[in-house]
Parts: C-alpha cells; sequence; structure tokens
C-alpha cells in the first residue's frame, strides 16, 4: 500500500505542483521559485499563438476521426471473432492480431514509408510499370487518414481484449431463448448483445474521452517533418516543441495546463450523460 | 540548490516518509540567481581576448592567404613535433560531453584509441556523444537538469540554437576569464595559438569568456556535389541559376535525383539564398543597424527559386525528414546528387566516397548576373565550456584541452587524429597515415576529441592530395564572396530567450513554401510575425552591442 500511495503522492499529486509554471517565466537555471511570476501572460500569450490554435484544431480533429473510425473497430473485430465457434482458429487470429500493438510507433511509422513513402514500395511499382506516383506520405491532405489507418492497424487487436472478456460475459441462454422465440442474428445482436456489453462500451467511452486530447505523440512527432506543423501539430508535440525543444516551459505547461482541464471537463460531462441515460459511467 | 527536481523531492519523502512535509519542502528551497539573465556585453567592461601566440609547426604546401584561405598540406608533414612537455591529468576521471557525426564508440574497455588517449592526457575519460539529430533535445534536458550532474567539460555547439544558451553558460559555467584573457593563456599555448577571430565568433557574454573555441575557416555550409553526375549533366565555372536548373533536370532520372536535403535545412536554403546573395542571418548596414535576412527580397527570391526546384521533382520526396546521416548515406550511394553540409564534412567525405564517387564542393550559381555568394561560417563550431570547479580542477581541464588543441604536424596531433601507429594506422609511401581496419572504427570522429578543443585547422586528408588541392582553389574563389552573418559574437537578451522558437517557425515556414505545402506569401505572414515577436528588437540589441564592441 505504501509504496503505491507515495507513487501517487509523488509522481501524479506531486508533480501537480510544477503546474506553477504555467505562471511563471519559468528559467531552469534560476529554478521554480527564482523564476518571476508571469500571472496569466504565458495563457495570454498562448491564446494569442495562431500556431496553438492550429495545434488544438488538429487534435480535436484527429480525436473526432479516431472516435467516429477507430473506436468502433476494435468493437466490430470483437464480435466478428465471439461468432466463430471453432475455438482454435479464434485464439490463433486472437493472438496475431494483438502482435501489432507490440511494435512500437517508430517501426510502424518506417514500415509505412517503406511501403507508401515516396520511394516506398508502392511507388516504386508504380514508377517501374511507369506510372503516376502516388504522393502518400508527405502529402498533408492525406495525413489523418493515414494516421487513422496506422492506428487501426497497431491497435485494433489489442483493443478487443475488454470486448471480448463482455462477450464472454453473455449467458448462452439468452441466446438460445431468443433463437426459439425465432429471433435472427441481428436481432439477437441488437437485443442481447449489445444490452449485455453496453456498460463496458460506455465506460471505455469516457475513459477514451478523458484521454482524447491524446492522440499519440510519438506518432505525431515521427512524421511532423514529413508534412509540416500546419497538418501534424497537435497540442502534445506543441508542448514538447516549446517547452522541451524552444526553452519555453512557462508557455508549453500553459498549454499542457489546458489540455488536462479541458480532458477534465470532458470526462465530468460525459459522466453526468451516462447518468442521464442510466449507465453507471466511471464513478457515481 | 537553485532547482526543485522530483528526485530530490524523492529523496526527501524517503527521508522524512511523510507527505505533509512536501509543501515546507519546496518553499525551503529558493534560488539565489535572477531569472531574466544579462548576456549582453554593452556597457560591461570587455575581458581581452587570449594573447595570439602562433604555434610552430612544418610549412605548409599551399600558402594561407591574408583573406582567409587555409594553409593546404598535399602531404603529411615528415617532421613531428611535441607541442606539450608534460602529462596533462592526474589520473582523475572527468567527464565529457559534445556533438558527433560518427557512430556510437566501441565502450573504453575495448577501445585502444580511447585508451591511448587516455594514457597520454592522464585522465580517465567518461565520454558521452551526442548524435547532431539528438543534439537539441539532450542539451535541453542537460541544460533544464540538475547543475551537479552537469558533465566537466561541456562542448556547446553552434549549429543549433539552444534556448537560453547564452543565460545558462552565464550562470552554470565556470568563468575562464582569469585563466585565459590576455596574457594568461600563456599557461597553454595551444590554446594561445587558436586564432583570435575564433574567440571574436564565439563572443563574451556578459563582458567575459566562458568557453574555448573551436576554431573553422571561413567557408560554412557548403553543397557538395556528386562531381560525375553533376559534370555529365552540364555543371560549369560561372553557371546561372538558369544552368543549376537545367542541371538539376539533367540528374534528375528514374531513382536518382539531384538535389537533396537534411531535416532542418529548409531544402539547403543556406547555400540557395547565398547565392542570391541575401544576408545570412544579419547583415549590418554603414550606420550600424542591422537587417535580418528574412526581410531581404533576396531571400524571397531564393525561396520562390527552390520552391521551383521542389515542384519540379529534382528534391528527393524525403527531404524534409531525412536525418543528416540518412540524407550523407543517399550522397555516397548516389541516389542524390547533391548534399548541403559543413565545409569540414570534407575531411570524411573524400575517404568514406573512394570508390563510388568524386565529391566537390559547388561554386554558386549567379543569379540575374550578379555572382553567388556563399556561407561564411561562424568561426567558431562551437565552445566548450567547463562546469564550475575549484582552480587546481579547472587548470587539470585547461591543460588536458591544451593537449588537445595540439595543431597539425606535432605528435599530439597525430596521436589525437589518427590513433597509434601500427594499431590504428600505418604510413603509406608518403609517410601520410593510412588507416589501419581496426582505425576505421576505432577513431576521432566516433570518439570526436576534436570537438572539446581543436588547433587551428589546416587543408589535409591523407591520401588524397588531389582534394586538398582542389578545396584550396576553391577556396580562392569563394572565400572573397563569403557572406557573413553580422550578428556572430554578439548577444541579444530577446535571441537568448527566443531565438530558438522563432526560428523554429520561420523554418517550419519556409520549408512549407518550398514544399509547397504553402503559398509565397505566407513567407510574409510568418516574416511580420517574427518580427514583432522578437525579431526586431533582436535587430536593437545586435545594434547596441556592435556599437559597443567596435
Amino acid at each position: 500500500m505504501v509504496p503505491g500511495l507515495a507513487y501517487f503522492l509523488v509522481f501524479q499529486y506531486g508533480a501537480l505542483i510544477v503546474n506553477v509554471v504555467a505562471f511563471k517565466d519559468y528559467v531552469p537555471f534560476a529554478g521554480l521559485w527564482g523564476s518571476p511570476w508571469t500571472g496569466l501572460g504565458n495563457f495570454q500569450q498562448l491564446f494569442q499563438d495562431s500556431a496553438f490554435w492550429h495545434a488544438a484544431f488538429n487534435t480535436a480533429w484527429i480525436a473526432l476521426l479516431q472516435l467516429v473510425f477507430y473506436f468502433p473497430v476494435p468493437l466490430a473485430l470483437a464480435l466478428l471473432l465471439h461468432s466463430l465457434t471453432w475455438s482454435t482458429v479464434r485464439r490463433f487470429v486472437q493472438s496475431v492480431v494483438y502482435l501489432p500493438h507490440f511494435i512500437s510507433w517508430v517501426i510502424v511509422v518506417a514500415m509505412f514509408q517503406q511501403v507508401l513513402g515516396g520511394t516506398g514500395m508502392l511507388n516504386g511499382y508504380l514508377g517501374d510499370a511507369g506510372l503516376h506516383t502516388v504522393d502518400i506520405i508527405g502529402n498533408p491532405d492525406a495525413f489523418k487518414p493515414l494516421l487513422i489507418a496506422q492506428v487501426i492497424w497497431k491497435d485494433t487487436g489489442w483493443g478487443t481484449i475488454i470486448f471480448l472478456a463482455a462477450l464472454s460475459q453473455v449467458d448462452e441462454q439468452q441466446y438460445e431463448a431468443a433463437a426459439i422465440d425465432g429471433a435472427g442474428p441481428w436481432r439477437r445482436f441488437w437485443h442481447v448483445t449489445l444490452p449485455a456489453i453496453r456498460p463496458v462500451v460506455v465506460l471505455l467511452l469516457i475513459m477514451r474521452l478523458g484521454d482524447i486530447l491524446s492522440v499519440g505523440f510519438e506518432q505525431m512527432l515521427l512524421q511532423r517533418d514529413a508534412v509540416g506543423p500546419q497538418a501534424a501539430e497537435v497540442i502534445d508535440t506543441f508542448v514538447y516543441y516549446k517547452g522541451i525543444v524552444g526553452g519555453d516551459y512557462g508557455l508549453a505547461v500553459a498549454a499542457g495546463l489546458f489540455k488536462g482541464v479541458v480532458g477534465a471537463v470532458l470526462v465530468y460531462t460525459a459522466n453526468k450523460i451516462a447518468h442521464r441515460l442510466g449507465e453507471q459511467g466511471v464513478y457515481r | 540548490m537553485s532547482r526543485m527536481s522530483r528526485r530530490t523531492l524523492l529523496r526527501s519523502l524517503a527521508a522524512t516518509g511523510a507527505a505533509a512535509s512536501v509543501p515546507g519542502l519546496l518553499s525551503a528551497c529558493t534560488s539565489s540567481s535572477a531569472a531574466g539573465g544579462n548576456v549582453s556585453n554593452a556597457g560591461k567592461k570587455l575581458a581581452p581576448w587570449p594573447t595570439y601566440h602562433a604555434a610552430s609547426g612544418p610549412a605548409p604546401d599551399l600558402a594561407p592567404t591574408g583573406a582567409g584561405v587555409q594553409a593546404g598540406f598535399t602531404s603529411y608533414p615528415s617532421h613531428l613535433v611535441g607541442s606539450v612537455s608534460h602529462t596533462p591529468g592526474d589520473g582523475s576521471t572527468i567527464k565529457v560531453m559534445s556533438v558527433t557525426f560518427g557512430t556510437p564508440p566501441k565502450p573504453e574497455a575495448g577501445n585502444q584509441y580511447w585508451k591511448a588517449v587516455e594514457k597520454a592526457l592522464g585522465v580517465k575519460i567518461e565520454y558521452t556523444v551526442i548524435p547532431t539529430d539528438d543534439y537539441q533535445t539532450k542539451m535541453a534536458t542537460v541544460m533544464a537538469g540538475d547543475p551537479g550532474s552537469l558533465p566537466d567539460v561541456i562542448n556547446m555547439f553552434s549549429g543549433f540554437v539552444l534556448p537560453r544558451e547564452a543565460q545558462f553558460v552565464q550562470v552554470r559555467a565556470q568563468d575562464l576569464t582569469p585563466y585565459l584573457s590576455g596574457a594568461a593563456v600563456a599557461d597553454y599555448p595551444n590554446l594561445a595559438g587558436i586564432p583570435t577571430q575564433a574567440w571574436q565568433d564565439m563572443g563574451r557574454i556578459g563582458g567575459r569568456i566562458h568557453g574555448i573555441p573551436l576554431e573553422r575557416p571561413i567557408p560554412g555550409s557548403t553543397l557538395w556535389l556528386n562531381q560525375g553526375d553533376f559534370t555529365a549533366a552540364g555543371m560549369h565555372d560561372g553557371w546561372t541559376a538558369q544552368d543549376f536548373t537545367a542541371v538539376a533536370r539533367k540528374a534528375t532520372h528514374g531513382k536518382k535525383y539531384a538535389l537533396g536535403s537534411a531535416k532542418g535545412s529548409d531544402f539547403n536554403n543556406n547555400v540557395h539564398s547565398a547565392a542570391h546573395n541575401a544576408p545570412q542571418g544579419w547583415a549590418v548596414d554603414g550606420k550600424g543597424a542591422f537587417h535580418p535576412g528574412y526581410t531581404d527580397e533576396r531571400f524571397k527570391a531564393a525561396v520562390a527559386y527552390q520552391a521551383q526546384l521542389r515542384k519540379a521533382g529534382y528534391y528527393h520526396p524525403d527531404s524534409t525528414s531525412l536525418s543528416t546521416a540518412d540524407a550523407y548515406t543517399l550522397l555516397l550511394n548516389g541516389t542524390i546528387g547533391s548534399l548541403q553540409n559543413g565545409f569540414g564534412n570534407y575531411t570524411a567525405l573524400y575517404p568514406d566516397s573512394k570508390g563510388l564517387l568524386t565529391p566537390a564542393p559547388a561554386l554558386p550559381y549567379a543569379v540575374d548576373g550578379t555572382p553567388g555568394g556563399v556561407v561564411a561560417a561562424r568561426r567558431s563550431f562551437g565552445y566548450t565550456i567547463l562546469k564550475k570547479a575549484p582552480k587546481e580542477r579547472i587548470q587539470l581541464l585547461l591543460r588536458v584541452l591544451d593537449y588537445l588543441a595540439a595543431p597539425f604536424g606535432t605528435k599530439e596531433y597525430e596521436l589525437t587524429h589518427f590513433g597509434v601507429e601500427g594499431v590504428h594506422f600505418t604510413r603509406g609511401t608518403d609517410g601520410s597515415p593510412q588507416t589501419t581496419e581496426l582505425g576505421q572504427v576505432e577513431n576521432i570522429t566516433n570518439l570526436p576529441f576534436r570537438y572539446l578543443a581543436e588547433g587551428p585547422q589546416v587543408l589535409f586528408v591523407p591520401g588524397f592530395p588531389e582534394a586538398t588541392r582542389t578545396l584550396h582553389a576553391w577556396q580562392q574563389k569563394v572565400v572573397p564572396v563569403a557572406i557573413r552573418d553580422a550578428s556572430f559574437g554578439l548577444q541579444s537578451a530577446t535571441f537568448n530567450a527566443q531565438g530558438t522558437t522563432l526560428k523554429a517557425d520561420m523554418d517550419d515556414t519556409i520549408t512549407s513554401v518550398i514544399a509547397g505545402r504553402a503559398s509565397l506569401s505566407a513567407l510574409d505572414g510568418a516574416i511580420s510575425k517574427w518580427r514583432s515577436g522578437g525579431g526586431d528588437r533582436m535587430a536593437e540589441e545586435y545594434a547596441k552591442e556592435h556599437a559597443a564592441n567596435t
């Protein structure tokens, strides 16, 4: 208990104190308390900075795309896997689809680059065949769909775990009863499966909302140079470039704090809505 | 102790065993130094530069010129002199850190080169090497870190703009003025042999000397060519921008691209803006006013020209995301026909390209009838600072650096630059060191002592006398047209605090425009943002410094 408590106190709550940097012109050599206070100056500068709003817009846009296009995919795959009756095949497929999750982003991005890049496999074939090459990597317009494709490829399998666990809890007798009453596969899904796993889906959705502005730091950082900050800057990379690289720690922490507040508001709101709809939510 | 780190907090927590002490602990941890920092030299008493005293050495085959063409050696000196009489060290361990352009060195335990240098220096050396592509982030964390854990010797590489660099040096590094200023440098004869121009371009901070510069010749960012490819495509002396375009078109076919660049170089914007005669960074006019290169029409013309080259497909498609090392490999394997790199890259480029291609530095093309310029380097590639320490320790570290700064033609230089005879090199028929197989792994490129301290540079590539002649002849043509950044050696508080982010925003826009992701007019918006965000203040501060220093 004590190590766990110490962990939370030091690395979670203790670290919160350092957020005062957001209200200072923080210089590492002058120290946390030696740096002058600037009041809301950092926030003022932040909200006047078009680059920040670009980053915020990109973040929100990518988050929305992920929610719409990525979030349902693991659920669909879980349902598909669940419907497989031959357990050997099911377990084999399950193991295979988990694997990409354990590949680091560096490798995943490099693989996409090797296949779809300007000098990659696809353009190599097209070029050799005398056809027009396609500009996918390095094309800012294609960047966001590319991101979603990468996330789907990498994390769909991993995302099925909790859904599968929820699905395994569904009482088989309900399916039998429904089938005897003449319900087809679609009705069985709609009236048996979905109500049974709905609390889990809602729980995951709320937890995802709290984290929604973290749209993949590494993934962006690795590909930002190829398409430029206009397309690829998100709040996390903005914080990194302004703070760690640029040395403007106060501004970076202000941006980070902004992100944290938005996340907290989203969780609170989503939880409230879940209660209204009669769900448990994350907390009461 | 001026900074609250999580580690300190954790230690204190473990000691007290209670979280209740956190607020008290934090308030107890106050700082003595002010945040603003006063890096300006204006209105300060300026410490005299170290008195220059050239080290005696062998006479070069190709003479240096007063204008700044380097001395050239087509063969290795037959008689080496010794420049250090006593072992500098006392057997203690020193931690050092610098940038590297090589591959990670073999660990000390199995590295005979490392051990040989340690023995000659009389110290144990723990070396942290930072690849260029990681330099900015690594240094950011080092600078923000605990002062107690700083290495003893750090080289501040000038190739990047580090946030609040001057302020960091002023607060954290040893003031070396008492040891090096004026006649005091005579205790370290090899450091006294570093030309004054290098000290000047390193610059003072608050009137004091905090570092030791790594001297560099005048040529800076250089467009290195695959000579065969470019000559075959029609490159000739006195070429124009139209010729350059035509050559690039001819040299691009299939999977070969005439032009390549590494990320962060804005598609080699330095060489192109210099060819367009745009000021490199800052220009100073006769009245002492400072003008940024960004607002110059010729700079915009260069960006527009590069955007055309890019649009036509002459650049390698990954030119915005390649690391310098990867781009260099592409140059060597013939995928790209040219690459902007430092002039000093020649020492690696000639040996590396042996049997693959003949490298050559490009002459600038003319634009609208005006002969082009080239980039003048800061005469200091970086400077070495020392962690604060007692007098004896500082003197020891300076003796070590003095050894490493031994000039060409000395026994010390031979050891640090070529390793141990019979192990890392053998003598060629002309007496020049020829690298053995082991020497290709264990050497000064992978264990970069040359980035801690170095004597004045000469043109010499072992086994490549023709390279020396080519480069010497090239320098005679380009040194007169080299465009120098007028801000070299001057301090600006605004640049110190915001220079990094201001430059990053400009680089992002320049890259976007050339890559075709933004229109040329986006440049105007970025420039006015740059000016109001600090560019105009920098101009004023530089002008003030300039007036005070001259």
